[in-house]
């Protein structure tokens, strides 16, 4: 075989030392991969599988102490959240994952649509605010993430910002706002403004942003990166990207801005967490998704992920970070926002999508 | 072996018709395996058959057809530019006299494992209005940068990432040419330039269509760094499509179109390429080439290869340090990489390895010794994997995997599996270049010393046909080392790769933790092609 | 290797048609599909002879070589090799199954090994009795001080031992060899020439040569068949087709003729200008007689018995002379002499034929 695979190659009777080593390492590689890839018969219905939209380096550690803490092997794919949904979704009944955490509610509004989740434990439900649960039951929020207008200061002082998303459209923002309309964020911030001041007038705001030469990003990071660059003055997108590069950066110079008044460009989209009805392992996914919800988890979303806790206590919150019962929170259920058809026609209607 | 299997019926050209036979055991794999790639392509009808009267609506828009022309537009523009930049470049380290032309090779080669989306990145944290290079020229009194966006960025990160596949296709055409052309064409009295053009381009003609089929499936499939780079195109219009409405139907619609832009582009390779026979005609064995001595001009080679490779990789790396810097003195932590560098190398190089062995010489034997249409398609099916944006890839695999194949479903197979339909096609094109060149007579004369045809394929066609099968294996080894939709979708549970974590980091803003796996992707890449092609004579 | 193939069957095989030779072509047809066109009605190889297949290019000799290995199988007829089926209704034995040598015109030597490399590839694997083989092989072609060498670093006619010793090595039943001079210089030919014929003769294989060279095929080979498009016209020695061959194309092919016209009574005389000639079957009514330059003698002082010409033009070789001469009878002749005497152009000389004729019916032109 090391002789076939060199002659193949490398040419056998070149046979330098270096082709040999290089046979001998893919004959390493190849044990390693026959070895690696044994499978793990008997344990699998004691693991549970969770399908993570969450990122790894976000949700990593919370998943580490639950397995510390009940002892229930925990096995986790990461990847975005719409590709696990669609994972699921294809994987149909034969899906190994037990529990789905995603950090968008019209994916995980998408997996109900299917009949994929199974409906959570009442006592599971009043744990959190009505508002964060889906209306069957069939997944529950379990941190809070607020849309803000995240702005450069070296460029801009609070008194500076508009007082909501519509002063945006004035002749002063021209090209200096930037959004991301390919986001689910984004997206889910367009339903609610539908929701909240109607068809035409989302429309007409759509439209006035893009002849305002609205700047189009594929997703918050580079908004904020751009923002803090100076690239552009201002941005509409999540709270909790900016505390992330001042982690690593003290000197960036952006800060995030709540709209002063309630509207859409304020409100509060969910990460969160469901049981998949071809779960293995119910048992250990309603443990899991109950252990997102504890004080502990909670607490780690706050100070870690610098996302909003959904469940009441006392806690101290980041620096840089509102409270969400200082921000001025449109009236609005997030069992409300689930026609994404219709924000998605809107948005190819006016153009956004180009 | 004398009886021939099962062959399919239209297969078998009739008995003792004369012609040559396909023999069994080469169309049973090749057939097998270009099966396998194709299972994509079955998905996605399956999936378009659910559609809704609305979606067709949608596709049938002006914007589609207006994003379909952007697309396109993109295509053709990549294309001329990666051939101004691999021509010269492939010509430097083949013909030239030029020192180290063994370290520019991997060097110029490398940039294709830089991940689109990274590398789209990086250029506007380098070029970017606002960007690396704005706040150094700032004391001048640059304000602001031109803006990067739209078409020009995403046109330069394309060229970036896949001039590599033209380049590597091109090199290692131009080093299986024989001095006695050239020598010939001299005599005729040719000068240098004018040999380019009669000489040079006919005789690469196959190696050039092949890459431009690459580069511009490529285009066609990604969306990472056209997202980022603000230009819509029709995959990233599919991926928003799709992504939003969890419509697997209309997306299937939608992709459908792609695969047949993919077929046209086949089709167009399959002219440019030409039915006319490369091998030497004549006795002997070729004579190696003689360097052509550069003279003054080296300056102007240093100027070309130097600024291509740091756009490539150099700019990678000043970014990935600056983040690693910036992130370090904040206090940020790192996390071990050494598993993950691990398992990118493991599946990597076996994926390669799989590609060239498994599919890529069967199918390309067949192909290029056979020259009738059934005995090309097996090497074209593989096309259509390549052609298709990475996500669709990986969730027909999980569709087809979870359903019909739960032994192998999220296990190293595969996703071995997953990478062969997504990158298997870039093993065929080199290895198809090479054997036009081979003298068919060769392997009549290792029939006639008692071997059988597919023994003749391994002990004397894949041997001479070495600069083809490396260089095909170092595109697919690079290709897989970046490759992220079918790792995270098909590795096994908590399956890592320097490409996943890379991704994983840069998605959620943890600069720092991105930098150590992309300096360590491109060092490895690096020394994995040395490697590769140290199998090579030079 | 050795093991794969299959030994001559002992016991005649009912299916086989009987054969005249070790090799035996019948009735094979092939190229109806537009290329080279061969039709052979039957040709036959006798064991250990050296036979070649003559003809201008494109005449189909290529394709009847190629057909005998196995390289591309014929549309109808059978080969039969030493008393097995290679090709007939339903078979097909495949190229690497003939046990059959053949070294083409541009030699195909594996680049990637060397000459011994090359030479033992056909034979089994590590064996130190292929290792012994292949020496024996080297030492037969004078190559054993090349065995490092690869292809590249080898002259054309080193290439060419290597490609012989490399078909010789497996022992073959029958070796071909595909026009194996053409691409070396006219020196270096007539050495090979040379050697290959000592090679073959060291190793007493059945040999099939393809040429388009009449000097290659008349001097290298025990037999010899002439084909013109896709037909094999005659087969016979060397000495039958110079001096008996059986048209006037083959004669015309194999060296330069002289055609003269003449009067047939039914005998075996013809009545021509050079007077009363000797024909090799009796004929009647007119006819051509062919005369090769060397059966006319020329010399001078005139002899007054015999013929006059005058000479127009003189080629001189060294070792021998073609004179043209015309005679009194405005024919012109082409005549070969011995390259002592001195000839000149205007020079009257005596001509007289010598030997026994071909004589051809004079339909064609």
């Amino acid at each position: 075989m090391n002789g076939y695979l060199s002659r193949i190659l490398f040419g056998s009777s070149r046979g330098t030392i270096a082709s040999r080593l290089l046979c001998g390492f893919f004959l390493c590689l190849t044990a390693g991969l026959a070895a690696c890839t044994l499978p793990v018969p008997a344990e699998e219905s004691q693991t549970l599988v969770v399908y993570s939209g969450r990122n790894e380096n976000l949700v990593a550690p919370v998943i580490e102490s639950f397995a510390a803490e009940t002892g229930i092997k925990v096995e986790v794919r990461y990847g975005g959240t719409s590709a696990m949904a669609a994972t699921i979704l294809e994987e149909g009944e034969n899906s190994p994952a037990d529990v789905f955490y995603g950090q968008d509610a019209g994916a995980l509004g998408a997996l109900a649509k299917a009949g994929r989740l199974q409906a959570l434990p009442e006592d599971v439900q009043s744990l959190v605010d009505p508002s964060w649960v889906a209306s069957d039951g069939s997944w529950i929020g379990t941190s809070l993430r607020a849309r803000v207008l995240v702005y450069n200061t070296e460029e801009l002082a609070v008194e500076d910002l508009p007082a909501n998303i519509h002063d945006l459209t004035d002749e002063q923002w021209r090209g200096r706002v930037g959004w991301a309309p390919t986001n689910g964020s984004f997206q889910a911030f367009v339903t609610a403004l539908r929701v909240l001041e109607g068809e035409e007038a989302a429309k007409a705001w759509l439209e006035a942003m893009i002849a305002n030469d609205v700047q189009v990003y594929p997703k918050n990071t580079p908004i904020v990166a751009a923002t803090g660059a100076g690239e552009i003055s201002v941005g509409l997108v999540n709270h909790y990207y900016l505390l992330r590069f001042l982690a690593e950066d003290t000197e960036f110079k952006a800060a995030n801005y709540h709209f002063s008044e309630p509207g859409a460009g304020s409100m509060v989209n969910v990460a969160g967490a469901g049981i998949v009805d071809s779960c293995a392992n119910c048992g250990a996914a309603e443990a899991f998704v109950r252990y997102l919800l504890s004080e502990a988890a909670q607490d780690y979303f706050l100070s870690t992920t610098h996302e909003y806790p959904v469940v009441s206590g006392q806690r101290e919150l980041p620096s840089g970070a509102v409270p969400l019962d200082m921000v001025a929170l449109p009236e609005i259920d997030l069992s409300d926002l689930e026609d994404l058809e219709g924000t998605l026609t809107l948005l190819r209607a006016v153009g956004a999508l180009e | 072996m004398n009886k021939p299997l099962f062959v399919p019926m239209w297969l078998r050209p009739q008995s003792r018709s004369g012609q040559a036979r396909l023999p069994a055991s080469l169309v049973l794999p090749a057939v097998l395996v270009a099966g396998l790639l194709l299972l994509p392509l079955g998905y996605l009808v399956f999936r378009a058959t659910g559609v809704e009267p609305s979606v067709w609506r949608d596709l049938w828009s002006p914007s589609t057809l207006r994003i379909l022309g952007r697309s396109l537009l993109l295509v053709i523009g990549v294309n001329a530019s990666v051939w101004l930049l691999s021509l010269p470049l492939a010509w430097l380290v083949v013909f030239s006299d030029l020192p180290g032309r063994k370290l520019w090779t991997i060097l110029v080669a490398t940039p294709l494992v830089v991940p689109s989306y990274i590398g789209a990145y990086v250029l506007i944290a380098m070029y970017g209005p606002r960007g690396l290079l704005q706040q150094w020229l700032e004391p001048l009194g640059v304000e602001r940068l031109p803006s990067l966006y739209g078409f020009p960025g995403a046109l330069i990160a394309i060229t970036l990432f896949t001039y590599p596949y033209l380049f590597l296709g091109l090199r290692s055409a131009m080093m299986s040419l024989d001095q006695s052309w050239l020598d010939a064409a001299r005599t005729l009295g040719q000068s240098g330039w004018k040999t380019l053009g009669t000489l040079l381009l006919p005789v690469l003609r196959p190696a050039l269509a092949a890459g431009s089929v690459l580069v511009s499936l490529y285009v066609l499939s990604d969306f990472g760094a056209v997202a980022l780079l603000r230009y819509t195109t029709f995959t990233s219009a599919i991926y928003l499509y799709w992504q939003s409405s969890l419509d697997a139907s209309a997306a299937a619609l939608l992709m459908l179109v792609l695969v047949i832009l993919t077929m046209v582009l086949m089709g167009l390779e399959f002219v440019l390429r030409g039915r006319a026979r490369m091998a030497r005609t004549h006795a002997g064995t070729g004579r190696t080439i003689t360097p052509v001595r550069l003279g003054r001009w080296k300056y102007a080679a240093w100027l070309l290869l130097g600024g291509t490779v740091f756009m490539g990789m150099g700019n990678p790396i000043v970014v990935s340090l600056i983040w690693l810097v910036k992130g370090l003195a904040a206090g940020a932590t790192l996390q071990p990489v050494w598993q993950a560098m691990g398992n990118s190398l493991l599946v990597s190089l076996l994926a390669a390895i799989t590609a060239v062995l498994v599919f890529a010489v069967p199918t390309a034997y067949l192909a290029e010794r056979y020259r009738k249409l059934s005995a090309r398609l097996p090497a074209r099916a593989a096309y259509i994997g390549f052609g298709m944006p990475g996500i669709a890839v990986a969730l027909s695999l999980v569709f087809f995997g979870a359903r019909h194949a739960p032994w192998v479903y999220q296990t190293v197979y595969l996703l071995l599996l997953g990478y062969m339909v997504r990158y298997a096609s870039l093993a065929v094109g080199p290895l198809r270049t090479q054997l036009s060149r081979i003298n068919p007579r060769m392997e009549e004369a290792g029939r006639l010393l008692g071997f059988s045809e597919i023994r003749v394929l391994w002990r004397v066609t894949a041997p001479v046909a070495r600069g083809g099968l490396l260089t095909g294996t170092a595109l697919v080894f690079l290709s897989t080392m970046k490759e992220l939709p079918v790792t995270l979708l098909l590795g096994p549970t908590g399956f890592n790769t320097l490409a996943t974590r890379i991704w994983s980091a840069t998605e959620e803003a943890f600069y720092a933790r991105a930098a150590a796996p992309t300096l360590i992707l491109l060092l490895v890449s690096a020394l994995g092609i040395a490697a590769i092609f140290s199998g090579e004579e030079w | 290797m050795t093991a794969d193939r299959a030994e001559p069957a002992t016991e005649p095989d009912p299916k086989v048609p009987p054969a005249a030779g070790f090799l035996s072509i019948r009735q094979v047809r092939k190229g109806f599909d537009g290329s080279s066109l061969v039709r052979i009605e039957e040709f036959d190889v006798v064991e250990g002879e050296v036979m070649a297949l003559l003809g201008p290019s494109g005449c189909g000799k290529t394709t009847t070589l190629r057909m005998v290995a196995g390289l591309s199988p014929p549309e109808s007829g059978s080969i039969v090799m030493a008393g097995r089926l290679l090709d007939g209704p339903g078979v097909h034995v495949p190229a690497e199954r003939r046990n059959v040598g053949m070294v083409f015109q541009d030699y195909a030597l594996f680049p990637h090994l060397t000459v011994e490399g090359n030479i033992r590839f056909g034979l089994d694997g590590r064996s130190a009795e292929s290792a012994g083989r292949a020496r024996d092989m080297m030492e037969l072609t004078r190559l054993t001080h090349l065995a490092d060498r690869r292809p590249a670093e080898l002259s054309g006619g080193e290439q060419q031992r290597t490609a012989l010793a490399r078909s010789l090595a497996p022992n073959p039943h029958l070796l071909l060899l595909d026009e194996p001079f053409s691409s070396l210089d006219a020196s270096l030919r007539k050495d090979l020439r040379r050697e290959v014929r000592r090679i073959l003769q060291a190793t007493g294989v059945t040999t099939i040569l393809v040429t388009h060279d009449q000097d290659e095929a008349l001097s290298m080979c025990d037999r010899l068949a002439l084909i013109l498009d896709g037909e094999v016209q005659q087969v016979g020695t060397p000495r039958e087709l110079y001096w008996s061959p059986r048209n006037e194309n083959v004669a015309r092919f194999i060296g330069d003729v002289n055609l003269l016209p003449g009067t047939a009574d039914g005998s075996t005389i013809v009545d021509t200008v050079l007077g009363r000639l000797p024909i090799q079957a009796a004929r009647t009514g007119s006819v051509r007689v062919m005369l090769r330059p060397e059966s006319i003698q020329v010399s001078y002082p005139e002899d007054q018995a015999s013929v006059m010409a005058r000479v127009l033009d003189v080629e001189y070789y060294g070792h021998d002379q073609v004179l043209n001469i015309r005679l009194q009878t405005g024919e012109e002749l082409l005549a070969r002499r011995d390259a002592i005497q001195p000839f000149l152009p205007g020079q009257t000389v005596s001509v007289k034929p010598v030997g026994v004729f071909p004589a051809y019916a004079p339909d064609r032109g």
